[in-house]
C-alpha cells in the first residue's frame, strides 16, 4: 500500500476517523492493528521477522532494565545487548545481504578461476527492514547505555516500531522520541492539523508531480549506452532532484500523517542541496540516518577522539556501512566510500577553506558561498551517478562521458527537467532565504493566496502527476 | 462571552471558510482552463467540449472547419484528417460511420481511415488513394444520409465504406432514412460548464478499481432506468429500422456514383464469457440503460446477420469485421472502439476489400 495509491487514500481517512473516536489506549491498540494491516498489505509474511525482532528487543530491554534496577554493572547487560544486535543484524544480514555476499563470493571465485557451485536462496526482502531494524536497535542500545528506561508494555514498543507512517521508509525514529509519544496521551492541535495537511500536500506534489515525472527521463538515459556527456549530465541532475523529491516527499507525507494523529517525527531533510560542504550535506540529507550512524556507529568507533588516522578510518567505516545500508550492491558501497572520501577531503582542505572564507568578506561573501554551493552540488551529483548506476562498467562509461559535459546536450529533455523542477527550486530558495521550512506560513503571504497556492499544488499533483511509481527508498 | 459574541465569531469563521472554499474552487477552475488553453489551445472562457467539433446546421450536424477538441482536430472541410487534396484523379474513399470510424482511443493518425490510406498507398500505387474520414460520433447510419449526399456532391468519392453502429438503434422503431436525429432545443441560458468537474470525473475513473467502477456504473444504470421499462431483448422493429436505413445508405452511395462496402460491427466480446465482460458491458450499457446487457450482445449478433443479408441482397462487398475481429480484446480499447492494433487490423481488412474493387469502373470485381 504505497502512500501514492488509491488504497492508501481510502485507508488513511478511515484510520483517522476511527482514531479520533478512541481513548488513548484504544488509539494505540487501533494503530497497532492498522499498522499490521498496512504492512501486511505488501505480504503478511513480512510481519513475522518484524514480530520476532521486536519481541526479542522487548525482552532484552526488559532484562537490561531489571539489571539496572538491581544495580548491576553495565557488563551484566552486555549479553542482552549482544542478543539484540545479533538478532536484528542477523535478520537484516540474512534477508538483505545473504545473496549479495554469496554472489560476490562466487564472482570472486570466478575471477581467480574457481567456479564454486553456490546455492541461490530465494529470499524475499521484507519491505522497510533496514529502517525498523535501526529503530529497534536504537531502543536496546539506549536502554543498555541507561539513556532510556525500558517500556513496560510490549504493545507500546511494538507500536513505536510498527507505526505505519514511518515503518517502511522512515524517518528513522529514535525509541526515546517515539515511545514517549506512544505512552502519553496525545491531543492533536489545530496547528498540527494545519502543518500535517501542508506536509501531506507538499509531499504528494514533490513525489507525484516532480519525482515521478522525472523518473522516466532518468531511466531512459540511464538505460542508454553509450550516452553523451550532455545526456549524462542531464540525467544526473534530474536524478538529484528526483531522489530528493521522492524521499523527502515520502518523509513529508509520513510526518504530515503522524501530525494528524498528534505525533511529531524528526526532521529528515533540511534543504540538502544548500549544503556548502560534505559534512553539512550529511546534516541536511536523511538526517535521521546520518545522526543514527553518528551516534550508534561513528562515536562508538571512537569518533574523532583518537587522532587523525583513526578519525579517517572511523569516517570510512561509517560511510561505507552507510552506503551498504542503502542496498546490497557494490555501487552503494562505492557511493558510501565516495562520501567517506569527501568527508576526509573536507577535513584536509578545511584550513584552506576557512582562510578563504575569512578573506571573502563583504562583496565576495555571496560569490564564495555560491561557488561552494555549486561545487558541493556537483560533488553530490557525481555521488548520485554512483548511486543510480547499474554496474561499475556503467559508472566508468558515464564518468568518461562526463569529461565532455556539454557534448550532445538534450535541450528538450533539459528544459523539461528544469520546468518540472522549477516549483521545488523556487520553494527551496524561499525556504532558505526566509529560514522557515513551512514556506506557506510566510508573514507576507495572505490566507487567500495560500488557499490559491494549495489549490494549484493539488491541481498539478492530481492532473499532471506521472503514473504512480514505488518510492525509491522502499528498496532499502 | 455573550451569546451574540459567540454567534458573531462562529459566523465570521463560517464566512472565512466559505471564502477559502470559493478561492480554492475558482483557482482549480482557472487552473483547468489555463491547462486546456496551454495544452490544447482551448478558449479560456468559452465552452469547450465535443460540440466544438460538430455543430447542428439546417442539414443536420456537420463538422466545423478547423475545429479542435483535446486530441481531435478537423480539417478545413470539417473532417478528421489532413486537408483534402485537389482532385488529381486519385480514388477517393469515404468512411461513413460513428465514433468507431471517427476514432476515439487511437494514437494520432492511427484511426483506421488514416491507416487504410497509408496501407493502400504503400503498394506500388503510390498516392492513388485518398481516404476521407466522415465518421461522426453518435451518427446513425440512416440519419446521415443527407450528409452522404453532400459529401458526394462536394468530393465525388469512388468508394464509400459504411460501418454502422447497431446499438444506435436501441429504442428506435422507425428508420431515419435521411431524417436527422432531432436536436434538443437550446435553453435561453445555459449554466457555464465547470471544467474541473469533468477532469475530476476522468481522474476518479482512472483511479477506481474495475469492481468499484462497475458498481458505480450499475448505480448509474439503475438511476437512469428507474422510470423506464427495461427491455430484455432488442425490439424487432429496431432491427427493421436498421435494415431499412442500410438500404437507404446504399442507395445514397449509388446515387452519388460510388461503390459501397458494408462492414459488420465488431466488439470485444466472445462467445465464451470472460471475467472482465461485466465491467465492459456495464460501461456500454450505461449509454443504453433501457436494454439489458444480454440484449446488447444479442442486438449486435442480430444486426450483423441483417448487415450480411443486406450486402447479399444488394450485391455489395462485405467486410465481416465481426467475424474477423470480435472477441480479441487486443483490438478494443473499450466495448467497441479500436486500439491502434484494432484500427490497423480493420484497415487491413478494408484494404483487401478496396483492392478488389476496380476504381476505373468503380465496380467490385468480386465479392
Amino acid at each position: 500500500m504505497l502512500f501514492n495509491s488509491l488504497e492508501f487514500l481510502i485507508f488513511l481517512p478511515i484510520v483517522l476517523l476511527v482514531y479520533y473516536q478512541l481513548s488513548h489506549r484504544g488509539q494505540n491498540a487501533f494503530l497497532v492493528l492498522a499498522s499490521c494491516f498496512f504492512y501486511a498489505s505488501w505480504d503478511w509474511r513480512f510481519l513475522f521477522p518484524l514480530l520476532f525482532s521486536t519481541t526479542t528487543d522487548y525482552f532484552c530491554a526488559a532484562r537490561m532494565e531489571s539489571s539496572v534496577e538491581r544495580g548491576e554493572p553495565q557488563a551484566a547487560r552486555k549479553k542482552y545487548l549482544l542478543i539484540s544486535l545479533i538478532t536484528n543484524l542477523g535478520l537484516l544480514g540474512f534477508f538483505k545481504y545473504c545473496n549479495f555476499f554469496v554472489d560476490s563470493f562466487h564472482n570472486l571465485g570466478v575471477l581467480v578461476g574457481v567456479d564454486l557451485p553456490v546455492p541461490a536462496l530465494r529470499v524475499i526482502l521484507p519491505i522497510g527492514i533496514s529502517f525498523y531494524t535501526f529503530q529497534a536497535l536504537s531502543y536496546t542500545i539506549d536502554v543498555y547505555r541507561g539513556k532510556l528506561h525500558a517500556t513496560r508494555s510490549f504493545w507500546d514498543f511494538f507500536l513505536a516500531v510498527l507505526f505505519f507512517p514511518h515503518l517502511v521508509a522512515g524517518p528513522i525514529q529514535r525509541a526515546s522520541n517515539l515511545i514517549a509519544q506512544v505512552v502519553t496521551p496525545r491531543k492533536t492541535t489545530r496547528l498540527q492539523v494545519m502543518d500535517g495537511l501542508h506536509l501531506i500536500v507538499w509531499g504528494y506534489f514533490k513525489k507525484v508531480f516532480v519525482a515521478d515525472s522525472l523518473a522516466p527521463i532518468v531511466s531512459h538515459i540511464f538505460a542508454r549506452t553509450p550516452a553523451t556527456g550532455g545526456e549524462v549530465l542531464t540525467a544526473v541532475y534530474a536524478f538529484a532532484i528526483q531522489i530528493y523529491c521522492d524521499f523527502s516527499g515520502y518523509t513529508d507525507i509520513a510526518r504530515g500523517v503522524a501530525k494528524l494523529m498528534g505525533f511529531e517525527f524528526v526532521l529528515n531533510f533540511n534543504l540538502p542541496y544548500f549544503a556548502t560542504s560534505p559534512s553539512e550535506f550529511w546534516k541536511r540529507w536523511h538526517i535521521s540516518l546520518s545522526s543514527w550512524l553518528r551516534d550508534y556507529l561513528y562515536i562508538p568507533l571512537g569518533g574523532n577522539h583518537d587522532g587523525v588516522a583513526r578519525t579517517y578510518r572511523n569516517l570510512m567505516i561509517t560511510m561505507t556501512l552507510g552506503g551498504l545500508w542503502h542496498g546490497a550492491a557494490w555501487n552503494f558501497v562505492a557511493w558510501g566510500i565516495y562520501h567517506g572520501l569527501l568527508l576526509i577531503g573536507q577535513r584536509l582542505a578545511e584550513p584552506v577553506l576557512e582562510r578563504i572564507t575569512r578573506l571573502a568578506r563583504n562583496a565576495w561573501q555571496t560569490p564564495w558561498f555560491l561557488l561552494r554551493l555549486f561545487v558541493m552540488f556537483q560533488l553530490t551529483c557525481y555521488g548520485w551517478l554512483l548511486f543510480r548506476a547499474g554496474s561499475f562498467r556503467q559508472i566508468a562509461s558515464m564518468s568518461a562521458a562526463l569529461a565532455h559535459p556539454l557534448t550532445g546536450l538534450p535541450y528538450d529533455t533539459l528544459s523539461s527537467v528544469a520546468l518540472i523542477s522549477l516549483p521545488v527550486i523556487i520553494v527551496q530558495i524561499i525556504q532558505y532565504r526566509s529560514g522557515r521550512l513551512e514556506f506557506m506560513r510566510q508573514p507576507w503571504l495572505p490566507t487567500t493566496a495560500r488557499a490559491a497556492l494549495y489549490s494549484l499544488l493539488l491541481y498539478c499533483t492530481i492532473f499532471h502527476g506521472a503514473a504512480p511509481q514505488a518510492f525509491v527508498y522502499f528498496q532499502f | 462571552m455573550s451569546d451574540a459574541t459567540t454567534q458573531g465569531t462562529l459566523l465570521r469563521r463560517v464566512a472565512a471558510w466559505a471564502w477559502i472554499g470559493v478561492v480554492c474552487s475558482l483557482t482549480l477552475e482557472l487552473a483547468a482552463r489555463v491547462d486546456d488553453r496551454v495544452t490544447y489551445g482551448a478558449p479560456l472562457f468559452g465552452p469547450y467540449n465535443m460540440d466544438q467539433l460538430f455543430q447542428p446546421t439546417a442539414r443536420g450536424r456537420r463538422g466545423v472547419p478547423h475545429a479542435g477538441y483535446v486530441k481531435w482536430a478537423l480539417n478545413g472541410a470539417g473532417f478528421r484528417g489532413p486537408e483534402i487534396r485537389a482532385d488529381a484523379g486519385q480514388v477517393r474513399i469515404v468512411t461513413y460511420g460513428a465514433s468507431e470510424t471517427f476514432g476515439i482511443y487511437e494514437s494520432p493518425d492511427r484511426e483506421f481511415p488514416r491507416v487504410l490510406e497509408h496501407d493502400l498507398n504503400s503498394s506500388p500505387a503510390h498516392d492513388r488513394y485518398e481516404v476521407i474520414n466522415a465518421g461522426m460520433p453518435g451518427m446513425r447510419v440512416g440519419s446521415g444520409i443527407t450528409y452522404l449526399y453532400d459529401i458526394g456532391r462536394q468530393l465525388h468519392p469512388k468508394i464509400v465504406i459504411i460501418y454502422p453502429t447497431p446499438t444506435h438503434y436501441v429504442g428506435v422503431t422507425h428508420p431515419y432514412c435521411g431524417r436527422p436525429v432531432p436536436i434538443p432545443a437550446q435553453a435561453g441560458f445555459s449554466f457555464p460548464e465547470i471544467r474541473i468537474l469533468d477532469k475530476i470525473k476522468d481522474r476518479v475513473k482512472d483511479l477506481l478499481p474495475r469492481a468499484g467502477m462497475t458498481m458505480f456504473r450499475k448505480i448509474g444504470i439503475a438511476w437512469a432506468a428507474h422510470n423506464e421499462y427495461v427491455l430484455e431483448h432488442v425490439q424487432p422493429q429496431s432491427l427493421d429500422a436498421l435494415e431499412t436505413d442500410l438500404h437507404c445508405a446504399l442507395q445514397a452511395t449509388r446515387d452519388i456514383g460510388a461503390v459501397p462496402i458494408l462492414v459488420t460491427h465488431a466488439n470485444r466480446f466472445s462467445r465464451t464469457p470472460r471475467a472482465d465482460d461485466d465491467y465492459w458491458l456495464t460501461g456500454w450499457r450505461l449509454q443504453y440503460p433501457e436494454l439489458q446487457q444480454s440484449g446488447l450482445l444479442e442486438l449486435e449478433a442480430s444486426a450483423n446477420v441483417r448487415i450480411r443479408a443486406v450486402a447479399q441482397q444488394e450485391h455489395v462487398a462485405l467486410v465481416d469485421a465481426a467475424a474477423e475481429m470480435s472477441g480479441d480484446t487486443r483490438n478494443f480499447a473499450d466495448h467497441a472502439h479500436f486500439t491502434d492494433l484494432g484500427a490497423a487490423k480493420m484497415a487491413r481488412l478494408l484494404a483487401t476489400a478496396v483492392e478488389k474493387i476496380d476504381p476505373e469502373t468503380s465496380a467490385p470485381t468480386s465479392h
